[in-house]
């Protein structure tokens, strides 16, 4: 947050995806998050996590929105929440109400910048561990988002506590790395999770230009 | 789960020297911090078909005999290599000494079923890049080609401008004709990698992503409005896995290297 905080450039806002808390014991928990993540200076916005609660996520941290996942939007940008999280397992899953919600969004004759912001990996990886949590509908969600692939700038994702990116039929999906700890994996891994000791915490810079360019800056940052 | 059909190494900026001291302005020398990435790659669990290096193998080397030296110290890389030149390095020697069985300093080959093109983006004796007309015209008749091989490009320079004065100042100046070309072969370019700007920035336009690596010596920082260059907090290393999926997607992952191995 302080290196944010300090960036030489105005910052719109701050998106979080995802595991705000670590299975926290209830909402007050997350108002004491709330307290904590206010010291960052831009606005900002947050979805569930599959460690966080989504109704006391919601509740604290965007009570205006009926639902967990929402949309909103920012100088003409569009920006789409999702809730992948299902209570009480660490895998994903985008819920048939949702994605006639975002597929309608998506089909829709809007030309504004689109982002899509999740907490899961919609694809495999090829992480035996990591692969056992993924969005169980993750093509599902990736053939709707095809649908606005004129307009989607990217799809920015969490979970993996690794620097990972995808690019799909034009589309490019891509992480930020844990605010705490990292995770390494390659194809063909088996076992556990293993840490990667050599990792900083960080975080990425996305902008978007007037000539519908993006650029994603990946930035490190030094805890020391 | 999609197999994996080609898996690489993408390096940049090695900045490597006669003198194995070298270290500028900086606090690691550039051989030590490349030792290290040669040594992170050489150990990492999933195989590796190749490692691609998009320029700046040498430091503005002053004779060809350097490039010489240069190539020993990579050579213990175990996965076989492919660069191309960066403004630091000198475009005929580098080529007489690594890919000597090319004519142009630009070439193309094929791995595993995909086909990888290397540009040239080097001037002599400037930092700003260009790709000349001959050179465009050859990667053109790819572009337009009918091969229906997943195809990547790499070269040195970042194509367009980041915002940040100083280092746009040395950017590729025909960045939009080069874009131009490369969307003919849109249904097929999986991915455009370069380096040059010791930063990891993806770009996107158009549906294509223009990807760099880090340096394997020091790290820079830019952001929108800046004028000078500014080195970032961080100077740890890195490199970025590539892999390609047999349902036709691309995966990239960021790998950091330690330096507290370095004495």
């Amino acid at each position: 947050m302080k290196h944010i905080n300090a960036q030489a450039f105005p910052i719109d806002f701050v998106l979080h995806t995802g595991d705000v808390g670590d299975d926290l014991a209830g909402i007050e928990q997350y108002r004491e998050c709330q307290t904590v993540l206010k010291a960052l200076r831009p606005p900002l916005y947050v979805i569930p996590g599959n460690h966080d609660q989504r109704d006391w996520l919601r509740e604290v941290f965007y009570p205006h929105s009926p639902t967990p996942y929402y949309s909103f939007e920012h100088n003409g940008v569009q920006v789409v929440c999702l809730d992948t999280s299902i209570p009480n397992q660490p895998g994903g899953d985008v819920s048939e109400a949702q994605l006639a919600w975002l597929d309608e969004i998506c089909a829709s004759a809007s030309e504004k910048p689109l982002i899509v912001a999740l907490h899961h990996h919609l694809f495999p990886i090829g992480s035996p561990p990591m692969d056992a949590m993924t969005v169980k509908n993750g093509e599902a969600v990736h053939q709707i988002l095809l649908k606005a692939r004129a307009r989607l700038k990217c799809a920015l994702f969490g979970h993996l506590h690794e620097r990972l990116t995808f690019i799909r039929d034009g589309v490019l999906y891509t992480t930020a790395p844990s605010t705490w700890f990292q995770l390494k994996t390659w194809h063909g891994q088996t076992g556990t999770f293993v840490m990667d000791e050599a990792a900083l915490p960080g975080y990425n810079i996305v902008t978007l230009t007037a000539d519908g360019f993006l650029n994603i800056r990946a930035v490190s940052v030094n805890p020391a | 789960m999609s197999e994996p059909i080609l898996s690489f190494a993408h390096i940049s900026d090695s900045h490597l020297h006669e003198n194995p001291q070298f270290k500028g302005k900086r606090d690691w020398t550039s051989r030590a911090t490349t030792e290290a990435v040669i040594q992170s790659i050489n150990a990492h669990l999933a195989p590796l078909d190749f490692v691609l290096h998009t320029g700046d193998v040498g430091n503005d080397p002053l004779r060809k005999e350097h490039y010489h030296t240069l190539q020993k110290l990579i050579v213990g890389l175990t996965p076989p290599l492919h660069v191309l030149p960066g403004n630091h390095d000198h475009r005929i020697w580098l080529r007489e000494t690594f890919y000597p069985q090319y004519t142009t300093p630009y070439y193309s080959f094929e791995v595993k079923g995909v086909q990888m093109v290397c540009l040239d983006s080097s001037l002599p004796y400037r930092h700003d890049g260009l790709i000349e007309d001959e050179q465009l015209a050859w990667l053109e008749s790819i572009c337009v080609s009918d091969n229906p091989l997943p195809l990547i490009v790499a070269l040195h320079h970042h194509p367009f401008a980041l915002g940040a004065e100083a280092m746009d100042s040395i950017r590729l100046v025909n960045g939009d004709s080069l874009h131009r070309i490369l969307l003919k072969a849109r249904h097929r370019l999986k991915c455009v990698l370069f380096g040059h700007i010791h930063e990891r920035v993806m770009m996107m336009r158009d549906g294509i992503v223009y990807a760099s690596t880090l340096s394997t010596w020091y790290q820079s920082r830019t952001w929108h409005g800046q004028a000078e260059f500014a080195k970032a907090d961080v100077h740890q290393p890195g490199y970025s896995i590539i892999t390609l999926t047999a349902d036709g997607g691309v995966m990239m992952r960021a790998v950091p290297v330690n330096l507290t191995a370095i004495r």
